[in-house]
């Protein structure tokens, strides 16, 4: 029995819209436990925190140059709602831009967070409270489809000692938005030996925000997995590309490596010792008798 | 007589199809959006709308729709069929399981250690990662205003509301919890927890949003790949010296989760 157990969808939405319109969004939210609980709609804007997607709401100035509310003809922005075991409810977000609002992106949340009652004050609670967020990603801009431009960093391999069977190799690297404008990686991982295809890995669509980088993943039956290249490998010279769309502004990025059969010869060293080890213990075994 | 008769069978003929079609009728569903100067309806009408897939290639359609498509107008860009929708209509699950939302530490009496645990979980959507952050809205206190201080950890082995730090003494003082990734068994794996808290003796403070600290909230689990009812076991930890009075001490903890964006 879970006394806090929430669903709230879309999980994240992205639009493109020109200064000065009006906005609005529908979240479901659906209380999937067995009590009846009491959300209480906010709104926060946030910024991206490092490369992998992390989030972080601390010291980010509210956007003057918007102004949310919702829809509902009963529920408010910073007032408890009511909603009742096993029962869903649509929280209908408007957001009214400036017509002001400089171009770029505003990146903020929905949440719905837990009270205790019909008070708003949970700080008088000796308990837990829940919190979930939505996050709500807005390009404001002129054009339905920014042109964005965008350069890969910090494109490696690892490990530094490459074996044809020991360990996977994996990839590494970084897309910058040089751009005011968030957009989604379209692109490949290749990697060719002696000009011929070995992988062609498709990257996961994961945003890159505006002025920020994003680390590459993978993508595995629509999963986002690390960039890896598993053994067995046939000793020789890799190039490892990663290629993105043109739509991006991007020039590609690529390096070489090289497969050495490292563990096959210390293989073969071991048994040529243990060979040589035997020979000569039968040789003095013979020279005694 | 022959008109009349003509009319009656053409009718019997109609109230007959009508007849055998009413039960293959399917009704429409429509979503009805309210405020208190607008009613808006619409409905979808496709026919038939997902993603298909075989072992070389994957296919989206949607089938009947009045009008799918990527469209624009003064200020707005509209993307309208299924292609449209799974890629963005995903749903975040968040939960307390087992059953309470209180921190039920009991009386505490000075020199022994009292724990409590809550179990969180979370499914994250399609595609992306999450992050959980915690916070207290005040420092541990009872009725009369008295605090007991977030712990520092065992000695040489400090810890704040950001780095973590062993708490195995009994002489070691105040309230802190520590989070464990758990399987579907209760077992300990650690997943999503490993890089904050390596294992059960570690412990951190909880971030204080309120005074005299202001602080942050803090990251207490994250992964950055999709996830379904991952869990972690919470677990709280006070422990009070002999000059701290004994009784009931409260304060409120919260639980955030977003997704990757």
């Amino acid at each position: 029995m879970a006394f806090f157990d929430v669903t709230l969808t879309p999980a994240q939405v992205e639009i493109v819209a020109k200064p000065g319109t009006l906005i609005t969004q529908v979240f479901t939210v659906t209380n999937n436990s067995d009590n009846t609980i009491y959300l209480t709609p906010s709104v926060s804007v946030w910024q991206p925190n490092g490369p992998s997607g992390l989030i972080t709401y601390i010291d980010v100035p509210k956007n003057p140059y918007f102004d949310f509310s919702l829809l509902n003809s009963d529920i408010y922005l910073n007032k408890p709602f009511v909603l009742e075991a096993h029962s869903t409810q649509q929280v209908v977000l408007k957001a009214k831009s400036n017509p002001e609002t400089p171009l770029g992106d505003a990146y903020h949340t929905l949440f719905l967070t837990q009270t205790l009652g019909e008070t708003n004050d949970v700080s008088s609670s000796p308990s837990t409270v829940a919190r979930i967020g939505s996050h709500f990603l807005v390009s404001i801009s002129n054009s339905e489809s920014p042109t964005v431009q965008s350069k890969v960093i910090a494109f490696h391999a690892s490990p530094v000692v490459k074996d044809i069977f020991l360990t996977p190799i994996r990839f590494d690297g970084q897309i910058t938005n040089l751009t005011d404008y968030f957009f989604k990686i379209n692109g490949n991982l290749t990697i060719t030996k002696n000009n011929l295809v070995i992988a062609k890995i498709p990257l996961s669509p994961d945003n890159i925000l505006a002025n920020h980088s994003r680390s590459v993943t993978c993508l595995k039956n629509d999963t986002p997995i690390p960039c890896v290249l598993n053994p067995p490998l046939w000793p020789g010279k890799y190039t490892a590309t990663l290629s993105l769309d043109p739509s991006m502004n991007t020039q590609n990025a690529s390096f070489d490596f090289f497969v050495f059969p490292f563990s096959f010869v210390l293989l073969a060293s071991l048994v040529a010792l243990l060979g040589l080890f035997v020979w000569r213990q039968s040789r003095t075994l013979s020279k005694t008798k | 007589m022959t008109k009349p008769n003509r009319f009656f069978t053409i009718l019997a003929g109609f109230l007959t199809l009508l007849a055998i079609s009413l039960p293959f009728t399917r009704f429409a569903h429509a979503e009805t959006f309210l405020s208190p100067h607008y009613k808006i309806e619409y409905g979808n009408f496709n026919i038939t709308s997902g993603k298909k897939t075989n072992s070389t290639m994957i296919l989206t359609d949607t089938v009947g729709q009045n009008a799918p498509g990527a469209f624009t107008n003064t200020g707005f860009s509209l993307k309208s069929g299924f292609q449209y929708i799974y890629t963005t209509f995903n749903q975040f699950t968040f939960k307390i399981e087992n059953g309470k939302l209180n921190i039920n530490l009991g009386t505490l009496v000075p020199g022994v250690g009292a724990t409590d645990t809550n179990v969180i979980s979370i499914t994250s959507p399609s595609g992306h990662g999450y992050q959980i952050y915690s916070q207290e809205s005040h420092l541990f206190r009872n009725f009369t205003g008295q605090t007991i201080p977030n712990t520092s950890c065992d000695v040489g082995s400090t810890c704040t509301e950001s780095s973590s730090g062993t708490w195995t003494s009994g002489t070691t003082y105040g309230f802190g919890f520590n989070a464990l990734g758990i399987n579907s068994s209760n077992t300990v794996n650690g997943v999503g927890t490993s890089d904050i808290f390596p294992n059960d003796t570690y412990y951190r403070q909880f971030a204080n949003v309120g005074a005299p600290d202001f602080k942050n909230p803090q990251i207490i689990m994250t992964e950055s790949f999709p996830v379904k009812n991952h869990r972690a076991r919470i677990t709280y930890k006070a422990n009070i010296p002999g000059n701290q009075p004994s009784g009931n001490y409260e304060t409120a903890i919260t639980f955030t989760a977003v997704p990757f964006y």
